[in-house]
């Protein structure tokens, strides 16, 4: 049952980093609970059914880290620190693009070879990223925590795929990773702005571009 | 506590959460042969040739009627079911179903006695819309479509269909559905998660295969970006469905599989053929499914139209599809014996002029009944009922004129 909370979860994170992103783009106007308020509306009920649900009609699997980053984004003003710092979210650009390089396209077609289905049921998948997590946690880098969640999702079924890649991966986080990637400068500029407040003096320090 | 620690523990952590072996609840493919269909009990010499056909037709004429599919729901009892509404793709299409019960007497029925004195098919209902689908799903769902019965080794009725949330059939995504009293109720229906990119594009159309370990083979195809057929590998587990899927070939040339079991690991699958070729491609397999050939085309014309075929008691196989290269206007039935070459028409169902025969669907009851259902003009369901003495009287008189059961 667990898996039916997910989604309330994962749209209240994509609704409060849209905000998140509208504060800053119009100068960070707006209280820093903002975003938190956004965020709660997916689960106002709307005919029964929280407004998140009603979304996950249209893309039932947002991954793990993609939710992580968000809220990331979406809840360091709020909570006055951030979990990923630079550092973190380039490993996390890398290992979106790199999944879903991997994955889309001949999950697409492309070739007579189905990568998707290797998360079924070939434990490949889970020692690579099993061995990544623990590297980037050995070096102190915060996505090994995110990949860390990732395995207690997936250990608790939390979404309603039985596929691993669905847990690590999804288009939207593919995307976002390839023009993070792509545009470094200004993806730098603009998780700087998101995900930190001007008016906090402690928290991570983020390299300047 | 120190970082070294620290670190330790959160490394120790991760690699258990990764590393430890899951509790394996899927499909594992080609570990388990095909289960072939058992033969029609003996009854001490040649039958006589039985051909009957009749309609399902809703209580009021509805705008469209598609993709009919037939399931034997316990023996001598049959369920159809298809989707229906006032066009393809519209809203207020449903799934439909109906039930035909004692088809023994089909194999029984004197000449002198018509198809309605025999039995009939129950008056249609609907068993999933779109209003259905979003309450039990709790998602957004705009449309329904293509749907398809099958029962499994414990006799729980399954039902699978597509539902899609934006766009057209590209936007497709498999339900599942289980009714424990041969589709009276339904259990609640779930989502089968087939595909990384938003979990859409994969559709549903020709009969499962059964496996000896008790699962299901299931020939379903991609539509986004590629076209390609793909096997589903499901697992009946209480009122749910656990899949896996593998693929039966790349690119974006051929959808809609039809498989035919030929022996414990041996099948032929034949794919509807999106190219300028215009043939019906096969593939084959000799691990059970798990790895095909690539596709090749058989000598008989395919309009880009879907196809069926069933394995006759005699290792033949007999196919119901669209003769032509260009059109929908016929329906036509024709075996060949191996499956692959030298096919042989028998008869011609049904040809008009600007009409549609489409989407056929073929099974054989436990009674050796052959029965096949297709949308017939996209108005009705019809259903032709014929057995093997029928069939092979067929192959010694080639069809000379439409409407094979008056030849």
């Amino acid at each position: 049952m667990i898996e039916w909370y997910y989604p309330l979860l994962a749209w209240a994170a994509v609704l409060a980093a849209m905000a998140r992103g509208l504060q800053v783009l119009f100068g960070d106007r707006g209280p820093r609970w903002l975003p938190l308020l956004v965020g709660v509306v997916a689960w106002i009920p709307v005919a029964g059914l929280p407004i998140a649900r009603w979304l996950h009609g249209f893309n039932s699997n947002l991954s793990i880290p993609l939710v992580a980053i968000l809220l990331n984004a979406s809840l360091s003003p709020f909570c006055g620190r951030r979990w990923l710092d630079e550092r973190a979210l380039r490993a996390g650009l890398w290992f979106g693009a790199s999944a879903g390089v991997i994955l889309y396209p001949m999950a697409a077609g492309f070739g007579a070879f189905d990568p998707y289905g290797l998360g079924w049921h070939w434990p490949g998948i889970e020692l690579v990223v099993g061995g990544l997590a623990v590297m980037l946690l050995w070096r102190g880098n915060a996505f090994g925590w995110v990949l860390l969640v990732t395995g207690v999702a997936w250990r608790m079924e939390c979404m309603e795929s039985q596929n691993v890649w669905d847990y690590l991966v999804d288009p939207v986080y593919f995307i976002l990773s390839l023009i993070g990637l792509v545009a470094p400068r200004r993806r730098i500029a603009i998780v700087d702005r998101v995900s930190s407040d001007p008016d906090l003096s402690e928290g991570t320090a983020v390299p300047q571009p | 506590m120190t970082s070294l620690t620290r670190r330790t523990l959160l490394t120790a952590v991760a690699s258990t959460l990764w590393c430890w072996p899951r509790e394996d609840e899927e499909v594992h493919p080609g570990e388990a042969s095909f289960q072939l269909a058992a033969l029609p009990p003996d009854t001490g010499g040649p039958d006589e040739p039985l051909f009957q056909d009749r309609f399902i037709e809703h209580e009021t004429e509805v705008g469209y009627v598609h993709c009919p599919s037939l399931c034997e729901v316990s023996p001598g009892s049959l369920a159809c079911a298809w989707y229906a509404g006032t066009r393809e793709g519209a809203k207020d299409v449903g799934v439909w179903l109906s039930d035909l019960s004692q088809t023994a007497k089909i194999a029984t029925a004197s000449p002198a006695e018509t198809p309605s004195q025999v039995t009939s098919w129950s008056v249609p209902r609907v068993i999933m819309d779109r209003a259905i689908a979003t309450e039990e799903l709790d998602r957004y769902i705009r449309k329904v479509g293509n749907a398809l019965l099958f029962t499994d080794a414990e006799q729980r009725l399954w039902l699978i269909y597509v539902s899609i949330a934006v766009g057209g059939w590209s936007g497709s995504s498999l339900n599942a559905r289980c009714s424990l009293d041969q589709g009276v109720t339904w259990q609640q229906s779930h989502r089968l998660s087939l595909s990384p990119c938003f979990n859409i594009s994969e559709l549903v159309r020709a009969a499962p295969v059964r496996l000896t370990s008790g699962e299901i083979g299931l020939p379903i195809y991609h539509e986004f970006v590629g076209q390609f057929p793909e096997m589903l590998w499901l697992r009946p587990q209480g009122d749910r469905l656990s899949a896996t899927k593998t693929r039966m070939a790349g690119g974006h040339s051929f959808i809609q599989p039809v498989i035919v079991p030929m022996g414990p690991q041996h099948a032929i699958a034949y794919l509807r053929n999106l190219t300028s070729a215009r043939r019906i491609s096969y593939q084959e397999t000799q691990d059970a499914g798990l790895t095909w050939t690539s596709p090749q085309s058989l000598s008989l014309p395919n309009p880009n139209s879907s196809m069926a075929a069933v394995r006759l008691s005699n290792g033949s196989v007999l196919m119901a599809f669209n003769d032509s290269t260009e059109n929908r206007e016929d329906m036509t039935l024709a075996v060949s014996a191996d499956g692959i070459r030298d096919w042989q028409r028998i008869s011609v169902l049904d040809r008009v002029a600007k009409e549609f025969f489409a989407y056929p669907y073929l099974t054989q009851s436990s009674d050796g009944v052959i029965h096949l259902v297709y949308s017939w003009k996209m108005k009705k369901v019809r259903h032709v009922a014929f057995n093997e003495a029928w069939v092979a009287q067929q192959l010694s008189n080639p069809p000379l004129a439409s409407n094979g059961g008056l030849l």
